[in-house]
């Protein structure tokens, strides 16, 4: 708990409600705001899409500047690029409608912490963010003329899962620690971009230093290295660990970040981060 | 200054202020040419005589997601803002001020991500030359006009849907998969090939690398303007048929 003017629980809730009882209906309510943010409409004709052109744009730029030999690992790259997309741009909207709609205050305030009550929000992105991956890639493989890879992949497609949770905490770590400074609309932009950059996806590692050096400690490099090492059967298993560490570091900063938030709230009694 | 060219200047001043304190400014103009130039110079580094087309593309590459955000993001900002109503209320053309507002969007963004591209391309010790300064001037206002009328399209388009956000994400990558500015239309596969065709930002590539490297061609300049034009009337008469909707629906903030 982070308040002392905690709510007692509520009427409509079992009368021992436990704390998994209450994270599931948070991340009921997450599911119900991702589904009014993202309509069927738009999923089906703008964020489905636009992942297959971009797994079919940074394929074939990378063929076009590096070789026919390199598509391969772009198209394995690419995939983690549209998942920063729709997780790491994706969960802003969390905090953001929170600031908006002036809802902090029932989530500091509720019975579940805030931390948990958050992250429960977040999940839905990840699980349909992997969902649409899957579709995403299937459609974009026969397109650039790699569906043989695409099919050998596949046994890999759960480390795509798991950095999809790690990108998504690490969108909830960069939009809770901004969302007080205005900066909620560029920060993840700004990790997105870093994602794009720094995690190997498109550039090898060891081509720039400083590049590497961010990518060490972003999620979505260890876990693609995790990937690429299987499928060329080498060891794998360090830098699964590696992709895990970094999110639960990420989560760390993310709860640490909503603890902060909802202590200067409580102790300045607003919620008015603008 | 007659009123229609005064609230014109006005409306791209007020723009320009507006898109200075816009975050998104600093992401689309700023962040997206650096990374973009740094992953195609670091993936496969060019020839020194192909550095020119490189950066030239990522800048084009750029001005497009900018155009997207920015200046195709103007009425979907008059309708957040509740502005639009009034906008198309006055006694001049609403068309005006749609035109006045992307032009300093994209005046904006066409100064920042040239600042930003040289940056990068100097850091990363790639050769800038340019052969015809007037040539490049010429083909950067052509591009200036192209951004406009392509940013006042695009607005339009934001106003016949209530997830302008979903859209503005989505509409980024065809353009940049299939536009002919980072990947080259031979490339892409053989049914794709005219797509390049109509986008102005693919003539104008040709332009400024003829600037940079000597050669100048008039010919893509003038299919260029050509099509510049053509995008100028449909948002003009895109825009003038959606406002007479919503008058008619009486929804035009809820368009």
């Amino acid at each position: 708990m982070t308040s002392l003017d905690t709510a007692p629980a509520h009427r409509g809730a079992p009368a021992r409600a436990s704390l998994a009882w209450r994270a599931a209906e948070a991340a009921r309510m997450g599911w119900l705001e991702y589904r009014a943010l993202e309509t069927p409409a738009g999923l089906l004709g703008a964020t489905l899409p636009r992942g297959v052109l971009q797994i079919l744009f940074f394929t074939t730029l990378t063929g076009v500047l590096a070789g026919p030999g390199q598509r391969e690992y772009a198209f394995a790259g690419s995939l983690v690029l549209v998942l920063s997309g729709t997780n790491v741009n994706g969960v802003v909207a969390v905090p953001v409608l929170d600031k908006q709609y002036a809802t902090f205050a029932r989530v500091r305030t509720g019975a579940l912490s805030p931390t948990i009550t958050q992250i429960a929000r977040v999940l839905p992105y990840p699980v349909m963010g992997w969902g649409l991956l899957v579709v995403q890639g299937a459609i974009a493989a026969p397109l650039v003329g790699m569906t043989d890879f695409a099919l050998r992949l596949l046994p890999w497609a759960w480390v795509y899962a798991l950095i999809a949770l790690t990108l998504s905490v690490l969108g909830l770590a960069g939009a809770t620690m901004t969302v007080g400074k205005r900066a909620d609309v560029v920060a993840p932009n700004v990790l997105s971009y870093l994602v794009m950059l720094c995690s190997g996806a498109l550039v090898p590692p060891g081509r720039v230093g400083w590049v590497d050096a961010i990518g060490q400690v972003l999620p979505g490099r260890h876990g693609l290295d995790a990937v690429r090492a299987g499928m060329d059967g080498r060891p794998w298993l360090g830098d699964l660990g590696l992709e895990v560490a970094a999110g639960l570091g990420f989560t760390v900063l993310a709860a640490l970040s909503i603890l902060v938030q909802a202590r200067r709230a409580s102790r300045h009694g607003h919620d008015d981060f603008e | 200054m007659s009123g229609a060219l005064w609230m014109f200047v006005t409306a791209f001043r007020m723009e320009q202020r507006a898109m200075q304190r816009n975050p998104l400014l600093l992401v689309n103009s700023g962040m997206l040419p650096a990374v973009f130039l740094v992953i195609a110079v670091e993936t496969g580094r060019p020839e020194p005589d192909g550095a020119a087309e490189l950066i030239v593309a990522v800048m084009l590459t750029a001005l497009w997601g900018s155009t997207v955000w920015m200046s195709g993001g103007v009425l979907r900002r008059e309708r957040s803002f509740g502005t639009l109503a009034r906008c198309v209320s006055g006694v001049w053309s609403p068309y005006l001020v749609l035109l006045g507002k992307s032009l300093g969007a994209t005046v904006t963004s066409v100064g920042a991500i040239l600042v930003s591209t040289g940056v990068t391309a100097a850091a990363l010790g790639l050769p800038l030359s340019v052969s015809h300064p007037v040539w490049i001037a010429v083909s950067l206002m052509v591009l200036v006009c192209s951004g406009t009328a392509l940013g006042a399209l695009v607005s339009c388009l934001f106003l016949v849907t209530r997830n302008g956000l979903v859209w503005s994400h989505a509409l980024m990558y065809p353009v940049f998969a299939v536009g002919g500015l980072l990947i080259p239309p031979h490339a892409l596969p053989a049914w794709l090939r005219w797509a390049p065709d109509l986008l102005s930002l693919h003539w104008i590539k040709d332009c400024l690398i003829d600037g940079a490297t000597g050669g100048v061609t008039v010919a893509p300049l003038g299919v260029a303007a050509l099509l510049t034009l053509a995008y100028f009337s449909a948002a003009g008469f895109a825009y003038r048929r959606s406002v007479e909707r919503s008058r008619k629906e009486g929804t035009l903030d809820l368009a």
